[in-house]
């Protein structure tokens, strides 16, 4: 294992021994711009060890390139980063050897095959011949690819590619996994299957940051959501404090008429949800006032049978950013940004647009 | 304790990753690739029977300069110029071959997974670049059959022609160490191909423009009067085998006269780093062979690349060579043909060449470090 030894790898300078607690990630006012665009703003963030840590924001927020300098690709214009206790300027290797990164594009060598792929990265990590070959096929049956594994990379199919991509990412057993839209491409059984996966690597203390739009996914794994816009991070979200939040409560009872009367008693606003308009929706602020809404309800003799978040909590957190943007700023963007923060708003339509799948 | 220091320094040894690995890793790899793509089958046949035609160009040209009856040896004229055309293939060859290798990996994405490993950029970029090397290689060895072709018909020397075959290598992996720098420096697979090409031209041909615009500027003046030549020019006659050759100047005479003529020592270095001259300089010239087997004052024709170098080494003469009667002496044709042998080219040639290849090599590798504080205009890093 490699996690005690940070402070022994004193070969390219002395790592400050950080804190006897399991490392994570860090990153302190990180800012790093491309030419006139600047694509971190100051960025903060902290992942633990033993958690997932959910990397939200919009299409351009910076995500992936916080993600490149977490991956020891790209040098932050200022800042400071640490990875696993070590900062990758200074020590890019020991970043590297206790780092996974699985990029947001797919990087497959089209006419090697799978096992060719892992095996040959392996060896760049510096494991020996024998070891990387076990360790492949045991990547490749736990991914599924045992039988496409000999086959040139170019026939495996999108979600199959993404799966090796994922091996390939902790093919050296990291500490750190940084995992860019490791769900797009997957099929249902697949996600369940990586958020399972993922749930089990961070129970083993292994420290996973994972970016994607797909809110409803993270909200079942994730431990913490970073929201990231314009480069810079808005919230952060424990979302491991049950019910913290407030937002849409979807509520449902025998008898509508008793529920509707009871609402307008205490000129609570509502709306009607669902096909057989049995059901409406509520805004509350916070989780005990959803709770007090409850009591009172049932106080009142109306007989609910359900009272849920009608939105999951990453999603009402998101949603409570997009709205308060164009109150931050001092106009509204034009384009397809405005377009897009406007469909956000609409009832039952996801952030990501990724309802249908 | 004990087991502090053992850790200590396994994690020192995992946390650099040892040349021979790496690039037997990368250069696996790349060359898995590269065999498993057909194109580069089907530009080595298209090569093969290139080079045929080429070959059986020169055996018939030499035949028709030789005449029928006097066939002998064609060997070394065949040989010249089939070495020629494989160092003329292989300059176009070799930039497909290497300007894409670093560029394709950066479009595919691939690079920057290679780049979170162990591996250091200097190991990636001198694997990619021996990759190349041997793939371009492949060209070289497909030519072996017609070359040897070329031994068969005879009048070479083997130390030559091994020569030969080195020196084309050797270039073969100055041109892929350019593309494969190139492919580095540059962001775009099509660009970095079309500067390598544009690099391989300013070596094969630039040199000789640059040669050549150059020269007026090297003009001085050497004194020196009149030769004086016999009476009459000597009559050719068959049986005594007189010939305009033999008619020579007997003395100087008359005042010094400025005259105007070219110092090439100071340019000739330009030509020293073109391809075929650093190929053609660095085998020693043969002994010619009679063209007539009876008769040794005769000579066969000079291969292409003999001529080359002879004509590179004379520019290394000072400009006195060009002008008869200089300073009054009258010239020695044997201490001229002494000096023209000159001294080799190549060495010079070769050294610009790889110290080009070196500067942009480093400036490549530059390119690819990690964690980048620059990104090439418009791309994106995976």
């Amino acid at each position: 294992m490699t996690t005690d030894t940070r402070t022994d790898d004193s070969g390219e300078a002395p790592v400050p021994a950080s804190s006897d607690a399991a490392p994570g990630i860090t990153v302190d006012s990180v800012t790093r711009s491309f030419g006139p665009v600047n694509a971190l703003q100051g960025v903060d963030l902290t992942a633990p060890a033993g958690a997932i840590t959910a990397l939200v924001g919009p299409n351009g927020s910076g995500k992936t390139t916080l993600m490149l300098v977490l991956a020891s690709l790209l040098k932050p214009d200022a800042g400071s980063v640490t990875i696993a206790g070590f900062d990758p300027l200074v020590h890019p290797a020991a970043v590297r050897r206790n780092t996974g990164w699985m990029p947001d594009t797919l990087g497959v060598w089209e006419s090697l095959t799978a096992r060719e792929i892992l095996v040959t990265m392996g060896r760049f990590y510096g494991m020996d011949r024998d070891r990387v070959r076990s360790r492949a096929a045991e990547l490749l049956e736990w991914q599924e690819l045992s039988t496409l594994a000999d086959q040139p990379a170019r026939v495996l199919s999108r979600g199959q590619q993404q799966r090796l991509s994922l091996a390939r990412a902790i093919l050296h057993d990291p500490q750190v996994l940084l995992l860019d839209e490791p769900a797009s491409g997957l099929d249902p059984g697949s996600r369940i299957r990586l958020r399972d996966d993922l749930k089990q690597m961070a129970a083993a203390g292994k420290t996973i940051l994972v970016s994607s739009h797909v809110l409803s996914e993270l909200d079942e794994m994730a431990d913490l959501a970073v929201f990231i816009q314009s480069g810079v991070t808005v919230r952060v979200e424990d979302l491991s404090q049950e019910g913290a939040a407030g937002g849409r409560f979807l509520i449902t009872a025998l008898d509508p008429g008793s529920l509707h009367a009871a609402l307008e008693h205490y000129s609570i606003a509502y709306r009607t949800e669902g096909k057989r308009r049995d059901s409406v929706s509520v805004e509350v602020a916070s989780a005990s006032e959803a709770a007090d809404m409850l009591a009172t309800l049932v106080g009142d003799g109306v007989r609910v049978l359900s009272f849920t978040p009608g939105t999951s909590r990453l999603e009402a957190a998101y949603l409570e950013l997009d709205r308060r943007r164009p109150a931050e700023g001092p106009a509204s963007l034009p384009g397809p940004d405005a377009g897009r923060a406007g469909a956000a708003h609409r009832p039952g339509m996801r952030p990501d647009g990724r309802g249908i799948q | 304790m004990t087991m502090d220091t053992k850790q200590e320094s396994a994690v020192r040894s995992a946390g650099r990753l040892g040349w021979g690995a790496a690039l037997g890793n990368v250069i696996q790899m790349e060359l898995r690739q590269r065999l498993r793509t057909r194109s580069w089958y089907v530009m080595l046949a298209v090569w093969f029977v290139v080079i045929g035609l080429v070959t059986w160009g020169s055996v018939a040209s030499y035949n028709t300069l030789a005449g029928d009856d006097l066939f002998f040896s064609p060997g070394r004229f065949v040989f010249e110029a089939v070495v020629g055309f494989v160092l003329f293939f292989g300059l176009l060859v070799a930039p497909a071959m290497s300007a894409s290798t670093v560029s394709g990996d950066r479009a595919g994405g691939t690079l920057a997974v290679v780049q979170v490993t162990l591996a250091t950029p200097g190991q990636l970029l001198t694997g990619k670049w021996l990759a190349s090397w041997i793939a371009a290689l492949g060209f070289l060895v497909a030519a072996l059959p017609y070359i040897i072709l070329a031994v068969v018909l005879g009048g070479l020397d083997v130390p030559g022609l091994v020569v030969f075959v080195l020196m084309v290598a050797v270039e073969f992996g100055v041109i892929c160490a350019l593309g494969t720098a190139v492919s580095a420096i540059v962001s775009r697979t099509l660009f970095a191909v079309v500067a390598t090409y544009l690099l391989v031209a300013l070596f094969s041909l630039g040199t000789l423009i640059g040669f050549a615009l150059t020269a007026p500027l090297t003009m001085t003046t050497v004194p020196a009067n009149q030769a004086v030549y016999p009476d009459e020019q000597p009559l050719v006659d068959e049986e005594t085998e007189y010939d305009a050759a033999e008619w020579e100047p007997l003395r100087c005479a008359g005042p010094m006269v400025p005259q105007e003529t070219l110092d090439t020592r100071s340019t000739y270095w330009m030509l020293a780093a073109n391809p075929f001259v650093v190929v053609a300089d660095a085998v020693p010239h043969p002994e010619k062979p009679p063209y007539d087997p009876d008769d040794p004052e005769t000579w066969a024709p000079d291969g292409i690349m003999t001529s080359i170098s002879t004509g590179v080494r004379y520019l290394q003469q000072p400009p006195e060579t060009n002008v008869e009667c200089a300073n009054g002496q009258l010239m020695d044709q044997g201490q001229q043909d002494e000096d023209s042998e000159g001294t080799p080219v190549w060495p010079l040639g070769l050294g610009i060449q790889v110290a080009v290849a070196a500067a942009l090599f480093a400036w490549g590798r530059q390119r690819i470090v990690a964690p980048a504080a620059r990104l090439p205009r418009g791309t994106r890093v995976a």
